[in-house]
């Protein structure tokens, strides 16, 4: 389980959230779905531990391994796509080790021929999926996925959750992506928590057997 | 920049070489007195009577040697000194008042202090040194500084080495700035090494040159060997320009 304990952000006068509590599954996809400035980001960044809660905590089953897909893609523009996931893998497995593995996950979201491209020649969709990439490919307990389908277009948005789902589907782990698109949501999700509020609090949540019709609607009225 | 804009400034600067020759020739015409300023022509004539002549090669490979070295150590220094105090603040608290003597300090100063301290064809070396030092050094702090915050989150996400982060994410982001540095460098080591020849004296340099003229009032022979002090900093400029591919301001061109 990964927990919320009273955890409490505030920037300044402005406070985030306060006294939250929530409990996660692990090795399944958690959504935190929400409206734009509610917090979300500022809430993955607490359990990704890249920020601190003013007060509370945040309880890790242990020293996890973590990976992130930011919003921005937090490539080394100055590597191609290969080089870059080499980056975070290097201190953790032998050059052959890691050959193979960046050949396999390049190979799975359809980027295996331009390993070495230049990443200035990609398209944005597919610097996404690199980025994708990396953070699949580097072996974490936990993933977090901050917004990575926003600004895409149709087409792009479309490759790149085929992309997600089918590595998802193979190498299951414990799963955090924001998003504010109740239909990726519904899609990848295994469970969804709604945050809503000034100052921010869980305003539902629901897990994958209640997925319905009327699903999008109640998640409407809650945001 | 569109392949006609290339063009027309490639038709212009010939042009504007040109203008500035005639304007020199004007003044000298107006001055009319060789000792205070040869005529273009008489500069160039001097100038193609030196390059007929074998041992200005020596001298001017004995200057372009004291340039090299004083740039290396410049860069060798500047870089990696830049590095740490980029990444250590502390570190750089601690050595940056003496960089801020050292960019302030007059390069008469530091030429006499060379010539206590060092052989003649030494001092030129440590005044370039000197004066390239506080430049590539400031520009190295900054690259490290101006670090993209966000690619350093993701370095700690994912638990990169110290060492890797410096070397692929630190060292990256700092190499434009870096560049920079040693492109406005290489103009001032130029003018530094030539008037640190000049007090100093060794006997195979371009400095010498330009004092024997002073002492022969020679100002063709002043000219001439100025004009291959210039020509020598463009070249340099060029070549690096060339092999680096980053330009003065630290873009990619």
């Amino acid at each position: 389980m990964i927990k919320l304990e009273n955890v409490s952000k505030s920037f300044g006068d402005s406070i985030l959230f306060e006294n939250l509590n929530a409990e996660f599954k692990e090795h399944q996809a958690t959504c935190i779905l929400g409206g734009s400035g509610v917090g979300k980001t500022t809430l993955i960044n607490l359990l990704a531990g890249l920020t601190e809660p003013t007060s509370g905590r945040v309880v890790l089953p242990g020293d996890m391994r973590m990976s992130y897909v930011f919003q921005e893609t937090r490539l080394l523009p100055w590597f191609d796509a290969y080089s870059n996931i080499d980056f975070v893998l290097k201190n953790l497995y032998t050059k052959e080790e890691r050959h193979k593995i960046i050949r396999r996950y390049l190979d799975l979201v359809g980027l295996l021929k331009y390993a070495h491209e230049p990443l200035s020649s990609l398209s944005g969709g597919m610097v996404q999926r690199v980025a994708l990439c990396r953070a699949f490919a580097y072996p974490s307990q936990l993933l977090f996925l901050d917004e990575p389908f926003k600004g895409l277009d149709t087409k792009l948005k479309e490759e790149l959750l085929e992309a997600f789902c089918c590595i998802y589907e193979k190498d299951k782990r414990t799963v955090f992506f924001v998003t504010h698109d109740i239909e990726d949501a519904l899609r990848l999700a295994d469970e969804i928590y709604v945050l809503a509020g000034r100052p921010a609090s869980f305003a539902g949540h629901f897990t994958r057997p209640q997925f319905d019709q009327t699903l999008p609607r109640q998640i409407i009225e809650l945001m | 920049m569109t392949r006609s804009t290339i063009r027309n400034r490639k038709f212009k600067q010939p042009l504007i070489i040109l203008f500035w020759l005639l304007i020199w020739e004007a003044v000298f015409l107006i001055i009319n007195k060789e000792i205070y300023l040869p005529s273009p022509l008489s500069a160039f004539e001097t100038l193609f009577s030196l390059l007929s002549d074998g041992e200005t090669y020596i001298v001017i490979g004995h200057s372009m040697l004291r340039t090299v070295s004083a740039l290396l150590l410049s860069v060798g220094l500047g870089v990696s000194l830049g590095i740490l105090c980029g990444l250590y603040p502390s570190v750089h608290d601690l050595l940056n008042p003496l960089v801020v003597v050292l960019r302030s300090m007059p390069i008469a100063s530091i030429i006499i202090i060379a010539i206590i301290w060092f052989r003649s064809t030494n001092v030129p070396i440590f005044a370039g040194f000197l004066m390239c030092f506080p430049l590539i050094f400031t520009s190295s702090v900054a690259g490290i500084r101006n670090t993209d915050e966000k690619l350093l989150e993701m370095c700690r996400i994912y638990r990169v080495r110290k060492a890797d982060v410096v070397r692929s994410v630190y060292f990256r982001s700092a190499v434009p700035y870096i560049n920079a540095g040693i492109v406005s460098s290489l103009g001032i080591a130029w003018k530094a090494i030539a008037a640190a020849e000049v007090l100093a004296l060794p006997r195979y340099s371009i400095g010498f040159h330009l004092y024997q003229s002073k002492t022969w009032l020679d100002p063709a022979s002043l000219f001439a060997w100025t004009i291959v002090i210039i020509a020598l900093s463009y070249l340099f400029e060029f070549l690096f320009v060339k092999v680096s591919g980053y330009d003065k301001t630290g873009k990619r061109i």
